[in-house]
């Protein structure tokens, strides 16, 4: 513990494991503006392609907005062409019938699809992706049905022609510059869809994809979120459908059906569904493949559907996901002979005294927590049936009882995981009834049995979830990406990196979770849930499966966190040896109800709970 | 020496990373053994290798004197070699009973009726709930139901990944205690055990794994009254806590 008083002079944890910081440019916006800069160019040089990349421009924009809502929130959609077809529609009486130009197009278009995409994002909090994918479909074969009566606004059958392309009263050539128009727009949608994936919603969604009991345990407001991701999604479609009657001068709506969702959405698998490259990839792969080997046209359909097959069965991340799987290769195969042998450097310093983690440091104790008559039932069983008691502020309360004597659907009732009756009030508030996240912000941390992680993301961005209340910067300078979300971002990387370095977790910073063993994942697990500095942290059996040593261990540093940030710690944990060790209380749960309450040495010796619980 | 599993200079990896180097090792047809190690030694890579869940890269895996390397887990099965696998493995939608008797499939109904009551003996408190879901079990429940589908498959060969995990104390205890009464006299034990201690009370040998290698191997009996030792020592631990 001495170590621990004396000031920290080494080297930050970000540095020592080599973690680079955010920055304005992402690999995203290279990619945007890589595309920008080719094609701005090569528009006037290959003019006779002019529709081709017109389309393509069209196709990437609302790849890109797939990506969001699919990509990163797993929500399929059938029915992005119904935005598409607003947006044509939209355009065309608004040239035609006001006169008016791109300048009220766009922003219109923009607000009226966006909230179009949050009213069908709707029932993706009821049902699963596979029903969000029939509902959608659903939405897009009534949205066409409705375009084909509504005759005033998209002309019926014989559809409508595009309107003057004008801004500001200026009229321009359709052509080149039509392409140099739709170039500068898809450079704002990557731009803005870049800065969401690398921002702090970007982040959530991913993660929200992967467990959405993790996501809204990390305090996450996963509903909005999910349908935040359809609004801006149906936003982008909306806007790619003005370029896209701009480019054809002429809209109907049979051209708006499931079938044109469905290509869409094909394209973005065939490129990739995680990346914006992968929406251009796409793109370009459905409209130029066609174009350059005519021949091959009337086999469209087949060749798709092959190379989609073949895609889906080796490579899932589409063909940028099998340009990553070589590049990786490549590059393990360069720098195989590098051995990085840093972690035990003398520049080592506890990582509670950083500059990040100090100022946690709280000098009374927090979490208290009062359940009063909890109880919670299935079916007629009682699972909790009705236990009251309190945990001291700053105390390590033990929570042991035999198999389904209801030790996790208490903490499930205490953070709103489970409905259940009666009172919780933690630190004089009263979270009853308060949906997960929200409690998880007043003061909860907890981790799981089975862990919940997010496979495919890195340890580091758990424990940067987990930090994701710490954030002030908005959505919207999220999407202009400002400095202050850099800046708080960079922070967090910091402090993330500190939290990792507690737990022994630096090294593995860049792994994906998946691919660790499961004592680490544990780790990870209650990083994640420390990483905010909750009032109180709840965890479920943090030692089953690991060594006792080991758990031990583990244990002893959330303990100094703990006792740092002056939180309290309830844990429910079979291996008894280990619960004595760090419990100066143990609650007993038997069948629902609570047994015995008392010391560590007091339980041991409980006749009752010997016989019910540990055996002679 | 031809009965039982032997294991010989045994190579086992998952993409470009091995993760077994030549492990050698046997379990005796009737004979107790345990296989300890730290997380992410290779434990439950050397069991899945064994049960056909992974294929050797190198090195032969046989029982009773038969070549099992790289045969299809149900061949495995077949043989009367069962895996209780990690985790909690069960099925979520089943019923209990149902989890059950997928597990004894082609036996006899007398036989198989008989094989559920001892298993429900075992684990009263499955016998309260034959008809919900395993989904609805509690963690520890589902460990019980998973060690309850070994049971009642009457395995010659049984190995076990992690039975502890999540069970209460006074179950584990009952478990080991009842080893030889759940299934038969013979039957050969072959675990997988975070908890050494435990491991070592209840098996005759164990063999030690640490980064894909047998560290340390030997009698049981030499390390029962002081399983620290032997996790200090061999176990790959090295605590630097306070």
């Amino acid at each position: 513990m001495t170590a621990l008083e004396t000031p920290r002079g080494g080297i930050p944890a970000l540095q020592r494991a080599g973690i680079p910081l955010p920055g304005l440019l992402r690999s995203n916006h290279i990619v945007g503006l890589t595309i920008f800069a080719t094609f701005w160019f090569l528009a006037s040089t290959y003019s006779e392609y002019t529709q081709v990349m017109l389309l393509s421009i069209v196709y990437a924009m609302v790849g890109a907005a797939l990506v969001l809502s699919f990509g990163m929130t797993g929500q399929l959609s059938l029915g992005h062409s119904i935005f598409l077809g607003a947006g044509a529609f939209m355009s065309a009486n608004i040239t035609e019938a006001w006169g008016l130009g791109l300048e009220t197009e766009l922003p219109l278009v923009l607000g009226v699809t966006f909230l179009m995409g949050l009213l069908v994002g709707l029932p993706s909090l009821r049902v699963n992706e596979l029903y969000l994918a029939l509902a959608t479909f659903a939405i897009a074969f009534v949205g066409v049905q409705i375009l084909f009566d509504w005759k005033q606004f998209s002309g019926g059958g014989s559809g409508k022609p595009a309107g003057d392309l004008t801004l500001f009263g200026w009229e321009f050539e359709r052509g080149v510059t039509l392409v140099r128009i739709g170039l500068v727009l898809l450079l704002v949608v990557f731009w803005v869809v870049g800065n969401i994936v690398d921002g702090r919603s970007g982040r959530a969604m991913n993660a929200l994809r992967t467990s959405e009991t993790a996501a809204k345990s990390a305090g996450l407001n996963v509903a909005w979120l999910k349908i935040l991701a359809f609004g801006i999604s149906g936003g982008i479609a909306g806007v790619a459908g003005v370029l896209y009657i701009h480019s054809v001068r002429y809209a109907s709506p049979d051209q708006f059906g499931v079938n044109f969702s469905i290509i869409l959405i094909l394209a973005l698998l065939i490129g990739g569904k995680h990346r914006l490259a992968g929406a251009a990839v796409g793109a370009s792969f459905v409209l130029w493949l066609p174009e350059q080997i005519r021949d091959i046209q009337a086999w469209e359909g087949t060749i798709y559907g092959g190379v989609l097959i073949a895609l889906t069965l080796y490579s899932p991340g589409g063909l940028i996901g099998l340009f990553e799987m070589a590049w990786s290769q490549v590059r393990h195969m360069v720098s195989s002979d590098s051995v990085s042998d840093d972690a035990d450097s003398a520049a080592k310093q506890p990582a509670l005294h950083s500059v990040e983690l100090a100022p946690l440091r709280r000098d009374s104790a927090v979490g208290h927590l009062v359940v009063e008559d909890a109880s919670v039932s299935f079916g007629g069983v009682h699972a909790v049936a009705g236990i009251s008691f309190e945990v001291e502020p700053g105390a390590v309360t033990g929570l042991i009882g035999s198999n389904g004597a209801g030790k996790t659907t208490c903490f499930n009732a205490i953070t709103g995981h489970i409905g259940a009756g009666g009172r919780f009030v933690l630190d004089g508030r009263d979270v009853s009834g308060a949906p997960i996240f929200k409690r998880a912000l007043a003061g909860f941390g907890r981790t799981f049995q089975n862990l919940n992680l997010h496979g495919d993301l890195r340890v580091l961005d758990h424990v940067l979830l987990g930090l994701d209340r710490e954030f002030s910067y908005t959505r919207v300078e999220e999407i202009v990406r400002a400095p202050r979300v850099i800046r708080q971002e960079r922070d967090a990387y910091r402090r993330a990196a500190e939290v990792l370095d507690h737990m022994e977790l630096l090294e593995y910073w860049n792994e994906k979770v998946d691919d660790l063993p499961y004592g680490l994942q544990k780790r990870v697990d209650v990083a994640r849930a420390m990483a905010p500095s909750p009032k109180i942290l709840l965890l479920d059996e943090p030692a089953a499966g690991i060594p006792t040593a080991e758990a031990r261990e583990m244990m002893t540093q959330v303990i100094a966190f703990a006792e740092h940030t002056g939180a309290g710690i309830l844990v429910i944990e079979h291996n008894v040896e280990l619960v004595m060790g760090i419990c100066p209380r143990i609650i007993v749960m038997d069948a629902g109800k609570i047994l015995a309450d008392g010391s560590a040495a007091a339980i041991a010796n409980d006749e009752r709970v010997v016989a019910a619980y540990l055996g002679t | 020496m031809t009965g039982g599993l032997k294991i010989s200079d045994l190579r086992v990896g998952y993409g470009r990373n091995e993760v077994i180097h030549g492990v050698d090792m046997h379990v005796d047809a009737g004979e107790r053994v345990a296989l300890l190690g730290a997380n992410g030694a290779g434990k439950s890579t050397i069991l899945k290798t064994v049960s056909g869940l992974l294929s050797p890269r190198a090195g032969t895996v046989t029982y009773n004197g038969e070549d099992i390397g790289g045969k299809r887990a149900s061949a495995i099965v077949d043989l009367g070699v069962v895996q209780v696998p990690e985790g909690r493995r069960v099925f979520p939608a089943l019923d209990v009973e149902e989890n059950l008797r997928t597990a004894c499939i082609g036996k006899g109904a007398n036989s198989r009726k008989e094989r559920l009551a001892v298993a429900y003996d075992a684990f009263p408190d499955l016998a309260t709930r034959k008809n919900q879901p395993a989904g609805l079990l509690s963690g520890g429940q589902q460990q019980m139901l998973a060690l309850a589908r070994a049971i009642v498959a009457r395995p010659r060969f049984l190995m076990i990944d992690e039975m502890s995990l999540g069970l209460a104390p006074l179950l584990v205890k009952q478990f080991y205690g009842d080893l030889g009464e759940l299934f038969s006299e013979d039957i050969t034990v072959f675990l997988v055990e975070q908890n050494a201690g435990l491991a070592l009370q209840y098996c005759s040998r164990f063999y030690v794994l640490r980064n894909g290698e047998i560290a340390l191997s030997g009698d049981a009996a030499d390390y029962r009254d002081d399983p620290a030792a032997l996790m200090n020592a061999y176990l790959g631990f090295t605590g630097n806590g306070s």
